[in-house]
């Protein structure tokens, strides 16, 4: 124990240089920890952006992008559900709730979605999370719109504004003629939703009765009270999310519905859709977590760099050591002791910042980005990654453990300067 | 204890036949014929710089092995000794006083001088009390003030504080050899001579026998028996253009 005391009073000794090299230490480590942190933080979100709905139906595509399109609103259908499909896949006794929904139009640049009452419910995000109103409430009239907390605040939207929805993504035919008014503002979930103005299908279905292929009929124009009385059936929805009675239905459905003989349709599991998904996004983390192992491994080359430097004006004391009796194998394990403490000194205030960080940040990044970053202990993938370091850090105090060895080897207790 | 030697009388120190050459570009040699010291002897060896007197510490302490002859510290022989058996033979049996910056100066005093008794067990078993007391007293009868000793690192001394310090140091435990390297030479004259007193005091009082190593031919008349380098060994330095 007294070996300990000699490298903990050597280390206090050198106070200035070792506390800078611990900062260091320390700064890397957080930024390591901070990105995995969030990284998977967003992985988390990410998968977070829809649960508890079993399935996603839509025309036969790629499972990807089905979800992109249906989930994140990326991108668009190749083709759409028709009515009579999606009702016969609803009817099947597997199937114990169903949402469809209804995409194309668009407002200053966000998505339109056309869906039902039942969205609200059914819709759930980070863990089963149900969207809740700031403001308002689902859809009454016709021509009622929900805007996300996103579309709210950049477009400084408020209940009862009128909303002039655009024919398409892109375009500049606009259905002025069917104004709707925002009957209801959503709370922030950080999810696609935020940026999503949501009407009922019926809606969908009613600004397009005066169109024919992409255009309006020159001159006509139903009147709104006309449009109320209409029966609005659909003729086709862009994709559904559907929930089964039991679990173990799932993948019979998802059967039932790949192999529907009347048109090709694509069921997918979101949660597997997702992974696929985020295993293309995932090239970018990986990058930066490379990125940040780098820092630290030079935070601790840094630390061998100063345990080199002080080597010269340390062969006194290890002379000294020598000539009471030390093995220069003692010196060897002194100068390896001095840099795990410095390493774990690293490691614990690395951390220290880390979780102050979070503490403070986290509030902000999930207002702002919509990224819930949860304030955890580590866990074990951590804790191993946090013995990788320390691992690293004696191993890279080897190098000058063995300089050191060897000069006490060759100086013996003659005392150079 | 490794092997031990059958004789009759066995020396504190005795060197016999020894040779040793440094490697290295510039090789120095040494040979010494016989040089021997009797148990409890103080004896002073003079010798100017480069006259050998650094490798023959080496040598007695164990860091080097001679290349011929035998070196013996009572009964053991430490050319049979292993290079780590010889460390730790050192810590037990022999206390070391450098010329100045004898201390290891982030620890307390007290530390350094409880420091050796860590790498000689020997030793600490055949303290009295308690290592922590034996060494405040032979630091009291050094005449060093305690409370500087506990606290504060080795580096507030002044250097005689310092010096007195190391023999605390190389005589806790009883070694039975005291090897001092010039350890006055960085003291005034008045410090100087407080600190052979004690010194001597110390080591009769211990026991030990001491090999003091010093240019300075003053000293003898204080010492049982004073010793010229050039007496007992022979140096060359071959010296390349």
């Amino acid at each position: 124990m007294i070996l300990l005391r000699v490298a903990m009073r050597s280390l206090l000794g050198r106070r200035i240089t070792v506390a800078l090299t611990v900062f260091t230490i320390a700064l890397s480590i957080a930024l390591l920890f901070g990105v995995e942190k969030t990284r998977v933080g967003a992985r988390t979100s990410f998968a977070d952006t829809i649960s508890d709905t079993d399935l996603i139906m839509g025309a036969r595509s790629g499972s990807v992008q089905l979800l992109l399109y249906s989930v994140f609103r990326i991108g668009n259908a190749t083709n759409n559900v028709s009515w009579q499909s999606y009702q016969e896949i609803v009817d099947r006794p597997e199937v114990e709730w169903a949402v469809p929904i209804s995409l194309g139009d668009s407002h200053r640049g966000y998505r339109v979605m056309g869906t039902t009452a039942e969205y609200f419910d059914r819709y759930r995000y980070r863990g089963g999370r149900q969207l809740e109103f700031a403001e308002g409430e689902p859809f009454d009239d016709l021509f009622d719109a929900i805007i996300g907390a996103d579309v709210a605040q950049a477009l400084e939207y408020q209940l009862g504004d009128d909303i002039i929805v655009a024919h398409g993504l892109a375009s500049f035919s606009a259905h002025d003629d069917h104004p709707f008014k925002v009957a209801g503002i959503l709370e922030k979930t950080g999810t696609p939703v935020d940026r999503t103005v949501i009407v009922s299908l019926e809606a969908i279905e009613a600004i397009h009765v005066d169109w024919q292929g992409g255009a309006q009929i020159l001159g006509q124009s139903t009147s709104a009270d006309v449009l109320r009385q209409m029966k609005l059936t659909p003729k086709a929805i862009t994709a559904a999310m559907l929930g089964v009675n039991s679990k173990l239905q799932i993948f019979q459905l998802q059967r039932a519905i790949n192999e529907y003989r009347q048109e090709p349709l694509l069921a997918i599991l979101p949660g597997v859709a997702l992974q696929e998904l985020w295993e293309i996004v995932g090239v970018a983390e990986t990058a930066l977590a490379a990125v940040s192992a780098m820092v630290v491994f030079t935070a601790l080359i840094g630390m061998m760099a100063m345990i080199f430097s002080g080597l010269n004006e340390r062969r006194r004391e290890m002379a000294i050591l020598r000539s009471i009796g030390a093995r220069p194998s003692t010196v060897f394990t002194l100068l390896l002791m001095e840099a795990a403490a410095m390493t774990l000194a690293g490691i614990v205030f690395g951390i220290a910042i880390l979780y102050t960080i979070l503490w403070i940040v986290r509030p902000i990044i999930d207002a702002r980005f919509g990224l819930y970053l949860p304030l955890e202990p580590l866990d074990l993938r951590e804790w191993k990654l946090l013995g990788l370091i320390a691992i690293t850090g004696a191993l890279v105090s080897i190098a000058p453990a063995i300089r050191a060895y060897r000069l006490s080897l060759a100086d013996g207790m003659s005392i150079r300067m | 204890m490794a092997t031990q030697d059958n004789k009759d009388t066995s020396f504190a120190l005795e060197l016999a036949g020894v040779k040793y050459q440094w490697p290295g570009k510039q090789p120095f040699s040494i040979a010494i014929e016989r040089f021997a010291i009797e148990p409890g002897e103080r004896v002073l060896l003079l010798g100017e710089s480069g006259s050998g007197k650094s490798t023959l510490l080496s040598l007695v302490c164990g860091i080097i092995l001679p290349d011929s002859g035998t070196i013996s510290i009572g009964e053991t022989k430490l050319n049979d000794l292993s290079s780590s058996a010889r460390d730790r033979f050192r810590a037990e049996n022999i206390g070391v006083i450098f010329q100045m910056f004898n201390l290891l100066p982030n620890l307390t005093p007290l530390d350094n001088v409880l420091l050796p008794l860590h790498f000689a067990p020997a030793r600490r078993a055949r303290l009295q009390e308690p290592a922590r007391d034996a060494a405040l007293s032979i630091m009291e009868k050094l005449g060093l003030p305690l409370e500087a000793m506990i606290g504060s690192p080795a580096s507030r001394l002044s250097v005689g504080q310092q010096q007195r310090v190391a023999v605390a140091r190389a005589l806790i435990g009883q070694p039975s050899l005291i090897i001092a390297d010039e350890p006055t030479s960085a003291l005034d004259t008045k410090t100087r001579s407080t600190f052979m007193q004690l010194l001597f005091a110390q080591v009769v009082s211990a026991g030990s026998t001491l090999l003091m190593v010093s240019h300075d031919a003053s000293l003898a008349s204080e010492f049982d028996r004073a010793v010229s380098m050039s007496e007992i060994a022979e140096t060359s330095q071959m010296v390349l253009a």
